[in-house]
């Protein structure tokens, strides 16, 4: 399917991930695939079915892509060095969250923190009308903190780890 | 040598670099030309096919008449 032609400011994002407890990772194919794959996880506010997805509700969807990482080679006498890129890291994602205990999607991060192994489908969906732009990866989450400040409101803050080539771009 | 089938499942079940995965993988490009045309473009099938003919392209080979003197 052809992506919708819209300037992406019109967009909203948002962030959706796997509902269960130990749940099996899309292949990296699937992870391309809006129909019966992607769209499980994304809910109907978002163009999809949300069966097997939950909301995670952040304060804002952070930066996601590629590190850059380059290597210089130079030969002695020559005016400019090559700049090769090299193996590039997916960007690990800090998240900032309001903190509820009894949020579903949260505590489903603060167990995969504490686990460190388990793989999920996090999924990164713009939509602007009944289009849908979505990024699915796969990560692993590590940090899980909880700042509780008594003159705000209480926060977590969890970083996912994205899974290196494990990612594919879908539409509606 | 594997089938296109055994090729695509291979890459539609894979967990990791599918680019890389494909651009190892010996396929007919024809084959996979002609199974891309009836694949359905959001299926796992479809980016596994669509990434092989990336690396294996269908070689057009123009021959040209040269003009009789």
């Amino acid at each position: 399917m052809a992506a919708p032609a819209v300037i992406l400011p019109g967009f909203s994002a948002s962030m959706w991930m796997q509902s269960g407890a130990t749940p099996s990772a899309l292949s990296t194919a699937n992870l391309s695939v809006w129909a019966a794959q992607v769209a499980t996880i994304v809910g109907t506010v978002a163009n999809g079915t949300g069966a097997a997805g939950t909301a995670l509700n952040v304060e804002a969807v952070p930066a996601f892509g590629q590190d850059d990482a380059v290597a210089n080679f130079s030969v002695a006498g020559a005016r400019q060095s090559d700049k090769v890129p090299v193996q590039s890291a997916p960007t690990s994602m800090t998240i900032t969250a309001a903190w509820n205990p009894s949020d579903a999607g949260l505590l489903l991060i603060r167990g995969d923190a504490i686990s460190g192994i388990i793989d999920r489908t996090f999924v990164v969906a713009a939509v602007s009308g009944a289009s849908t732009i979505a990024y699915a990866f796969n990560g692993r989450v590590s940090q899980f903190q909880i700042d509780a400040q008594p003159g705000a409101e209480a926060k977590c803050v969890f970083t996912v780890h994205p899974r290196g080539g494990q990612y594919g771009w879908s539409n509606t | 040598m594997e089938t296109l089938d055994q090729v695509v499942e291979g890459l539609v079940s894979a967990n990791g670099d599918l680019d890389l995965i494909a651009r190892f993988s010996s396929v007919d490009a024809n084959e996979v030309a002609a199974a891309l045309l009836t694949a359905d473009a959001d299926s796992a099938e479809g980016v596994a096919l669509r990434l092989l003919s990336k690396y294996n392209p269908v070689e057009v080979v123009v021959v040209s008449k040269k003009a009789k003197s």
